[in-house]
């Protein structure tokens, strides 16, 4: 019913509305009275009629003004109206027409006219709507074809049931390079252009879409001249009234620079966290006011051996060593107030387990230049191992800036030791009878003995007093020691020993090595004092290989007898660990120990081409293990003197010796067994003199120590100038070499001192004109 | 007892010496350096000659090495302290050029005659 022409029947007379009502048929058209211009108005706003039969002559508003209203209403200006006129005259039909209406109709009615003339006005009516509609279709085409065909997507109309493309937008042939006829003619052509890794999953989506109520995913395509884009395709149900889907109507976007933009900046925060998780050096991001860890990677949590959700808890103020922590926190001062961007420090971190790693740091701000940072980042590389090699180096520097500050004062301090003790002496001899000052007297004599074997410590300790070594057996020393100790050391302790029988002989100071063993036995007690413990002492053999050398810096591969002192005491922190072979250095009160015991032991052991190593754990012990080294074989190259002095013939023989009287007197020494010799104090001029005439010299005698440049190195180097040339070494402490390590070093002979004129001559004559081998 | 020519630069140690050994009864002619110390070796041939080794230029192992020019041999002490090499250093090459006994400096009184009644000891 509701298509039908509705009809506003406004007269105030109803029997005038009645007559209309049976005028008109009511099958084919609605019509609504009113009694009234404004409920007329009011109804025809409600519901804009397709006509309005509208009576002239009403009371209050009259039809003129009624037709006037409707008029100056935009919805309803092109309402068509009849009016109804009483009198055929001409003047109400003029103010009509000015009033707008679009017909009239006279009273009494004719039935067939006003039937009549009410179709055709409605009809007429209709074909101007419908004419205004399909203008209003053809304008919307028109502005959807501009629409589709100049934006970039490919839009897309698609039917339900098949999916096969109804239409798509002309940025269909410059995305995919296909035509848009091919996607008509070939339906299939759409899902064949999907990339073969991505079309299953498309079309799974796809099919599915109807349930889903949706579309929407990214996939490559590859076009017909083979490259490669990325689409990003979505579509939305179009539905009939009843809610079925009857189409889909899609926008597939090329996205392909969007994607290589994000596979370059996946690309790069993969770089970026694979650079930073696997980095060499450890990375820290910390917070610019609290200083507290924001990100770390794993290499930071290894060096100061914490794990990531424990130093998330921390500030970098909480791991770092208290010594450096002015210089640090005057470092990130300069940087919060912005007058560097960057600063790099040598520091320490103090590991969860109290050790102490060596770092170099460089922290940069992170944030705009010219503000205030957002946050720190630095970069941290462990130089532990270079630091302490630069120890040991300052270490070595000062034992040997000692040595040479003792041997320099030795030679006047033993002197006055030598009258001190002397003149105490002799004083005694004269006062017989007084006993007192005899006895003050001998006080001066032990107290000038204690000075002088105090000298004759450090000179150990420095090398700067060699000991006459012999080919001796340890065990025997370590039972004397086991008793000298059980003596002085408490029941408390508790010592047990590992004496390996068949442990072969070292070239050795037995008494040195006593000393030692003392030492670190005494030291032991200390470490168990005033409580329980174990001392254990252990005399075994065994083999260094490169490997374990390398750790030790003063450990060489080979085979050693090994002496070890172990404690169950209180153990020792890293620092101490590191100084205790220094001189002077000491864990005791003033007064109590010279702290020149452990560095008595170095000494000695360097001395004895040996070894000290030392292990120790805070609060469960340490144990010092000694290394002699095993000699290869016989070793003793003492000639025999027995017989007349071999005498030379003017062989020309060069003698070094850095001080300058002890080689002229070799060479004087060596002229009057009938040799032709030069003396030299450098050994780099000795090297000068072979290097520029090779053939010069028949052999060269050296000294094993002198600054810059050992005997050993010497031979080494000449041997490299001239293969061949004998070398006679002279060293005050015996073997100070292994025989093989003076093979290694050239033609060697081995002169141990002390020796005598006739011993020189036997060894002079031997490396001119060695014996074949027997 | 015996005639001795001591050689030693140091004074204080020189005087000391020679006071102890006079002491236990031997007559001492002293030097303070090398050169004299020939010339009086020279003038009365002693039995025993103890020296220093390290003096100003070393004069003790110059003092050994002339010495050895005026057989018969005679018998020879010598003591060092050390000084740039260590006492044994010196020591070895004194014995190298025939001193018979070595005294490392500071020794006592006691070493000092034990040595000194060795070597005079009638073979």
């Amino acid at each position: 019913m509701s298509h039908l022409p509705v009809i506003l029947v406004v007269d105030d007379v109803s029997a005038n509305r009645e007559t209309f009502h049976e005028l008109l048929d009511e099958e084919s058209y609605r019509l609504i009275d009113a009694d009234s211009g404004p409920l007329a108005l009011q109804l025809a706003a409600k519901t804009p009629p397709d006509l309005v039969l509208l009576d002239v002559m009403m009371p209050g508003m009259d039809g003129y003004e009624v037709c006037r209203r409707l008029r100056a209403n935009a919805r309803l200006a092109e309402v068509p109206v009849l009016m109804v006129t009483t009198l055929d005259d001409q003047a109400s039909r003029i103010t009509g027409i000015e009033a707008g209406a679009d017909d009239f109709v006279s009273k009494p009615f004719n039935r067939v006219e006003l039937r009549a003339r009410v179709r055709t006005i409605t009809r007429l009516d209709r074909y101007r709507r419908l004419a205004e509609s399909q203008a209003a279709l053809r304008e919307s085409v028109t502005r959807f074809r501009e629409l589709a065909e100049n934006i970039q997507e490919a839009f897309w109309v698609a039917d339900a049931k098949t999916s096969h493309k109804l239409y798509i937008s002309p940025a269909y042939e410059l995305i995919w390079g296909r035509t848009c006829r091919s996607i008509y003619e070939d339906p299939h052509s759409w899902s064949e252009s999907i990339h073969p890794e991505d079309r299953e999953r498309v079309l799974h989506s796809a099919a599915n879409r109807a349930l889903a109520g949706a579309y929407d995913q990214e996939f490559r395509i590859i076009r017909p001249d083979g490259a490669e884009r990325w689409i990003a395709d979505r579509a939305f149900p179009v539905r009939d009234s009843s809610g079925d889907v009857l189409r889909w109507v899609g926008l597939a976007r090329d996205i392909t620079e969007r994607k290589s933009a994000e596979l370059l900046q996946r690309e790069s925060d993969q770089w970026l966290k694979a650079v930073f998780e696997q980095a060499a050096v450890g990375v820290a991001q910390t917070d610019v006011t609290t200083g507290r860890f924001v990100r770390v990677n794993q290499r930071f949590c290894d060096l100061v051996g914490y794990t990531r959700e424990e130093i998330l808890l921390l500030s970098f103020a909480d791991i770092t060593h208290s010594q450096d922590m002015a210089a640090n926190l005057e470092n990130v001062a300069r940087l919060r107030d912005g007058s560097t961007r960057e600063f790099t420090q040598e520091k320490r971190y103090v590991r969860k387990d109290g050790s102490i790693i060596w770092t170099n740091i460089a922290v940069s701000a992170i944030g705009p230049v010219g503000e205030e940072p957002v946050s720190f980042v630095a970069f941290a590389q462990d130089i532990t191992e270079r630091k302490q090699l630069d120890e040991h180096f300052l270490q070595a520097q000062k034992m040997e800036a000692l040595g040479q500050f003792s041997g320099g004062v030795a030679h006047d301090f033993n002197n006055i030791l030598a009258a001190i003790g002397g003149y105490a002496e002799l004083s005694r001899m004269q006062l017989k009878g007084n006993p007192k000052v005899r006895d003050y007297l001998g006080a001066v004599s032990q107290a000038a003995d204690r000075a002088a074997d105090l000298v004759r410590q450090i000179l150990t300790f420095s090398r700067q007093e060699p000991q006459a070594r012999q080919l001796i057996k340890l065990q025997p020393i370590v039972l004397e020691s086991l008793k000298m100790m059980r003596a002085t050391i408490p029941a408390t302790i508790e010592f047990d020993t590992d004496v390996a029988a068949d442990a072969p002989t070292v070239l050795a100071n037995g008494s040195q090595v006593l000393q030692i063993l003392m030492n670190l036995g005494i030291n032991a007690w200390h470490a168990m004092k005033d409580r329980t413990g174990r001392l254990t002492m252990r005399l075994d053999t065994c083999t260094v290989d490169a490997a374990y050398a390398a750790t030790k810096p003063r450990l060489r591969a080979g085979d050693y007898v090994r002496l070890s002192v172990s404690d169950t005491g209180t153990g020792m922190d890293p620092v101490t660990l590191r100084r205790i072979f220094e001189p002077f250095f000491t864990t005791k009160a003033p007064g109590e120990g010279t702290g020149l015991g452990l560095s008595v032991v170095h000494g000695i052991m360097e001395s004895h081409d040996g070894a000290v190593t030392v292990h120790s754990q805070l609060g469960e012990g340490t144990i010092f293990r000694l290394y002699f080294p095993v000699l290869p074989g016989e070793t003793a190259l003492l000639p025999v003197e027995a017989g007349p002095i071999p005498q030379g013939s003017g062989e020309r023989v060069l003698v070094v010796d850095d001080e300058k009287l002890l080689a002229e007197l070799h060479r004087k020494a060596l002229a009057a067994l009938g040799y032709d010799v030069e003396s030299v104090t450098k050994p780099a001029e000795a090297l000068a003199l072979v290097r520029a005439d090779p053939r010069r010299f028949a052999l060269v005698l050296t000294d094993q120590t002198m600054p810059g440049m050992t005997g050993l190195d010497l031979a080494s180097q000449l041997g490299e100038i001239r293969p061949g040339l004998p070398v006679i070494l002279m060293t005050g402490y015996s073997l100070s070499l292994t025989p093989e390590r003076i093979k290694a070093a050239g033609a060697c002979q081995l002169l141990i001192k002390p020796t005598s004129i006739h011993a020189l001559g036997i060894a002079v004559q031997a490396a001119l004109h060695p014996q074949p081998t027997r | 007892m015996a005639q001795i020519l001591l050689i030693d630069d140091d004074d204080a140690v020189r005087n000391m010496l020679r006071l102890t050994l006079t002491h236990f009864g031997h007559t001492v002619t002293e030097a303070g350096d090398g050169r004299a110390a020939l010339k009086l070796f020279d003038q009365a041939r002693p039995d025993l000659v103890i020296t220093d080794i390290v003096m100003p230029t070393m004069e003790g192992l110059e003092v050994l090495m002339e010495l050895r020019k005026r057989p018969p041999p005679v018998k020879i002490i010598a003591m060092s302290g050390g000084s740039r090499k260590s006492a044994a250093d010196y020591l070895d090459t004194a014995r190298l050029m025939g001193a018979a006994k070595v005294l490392t400096k500071p020794f006592s009184t006691d070493v000092l005659l034990a040595a000194i009644d060795e070597l005079l000891a009638p073979v």
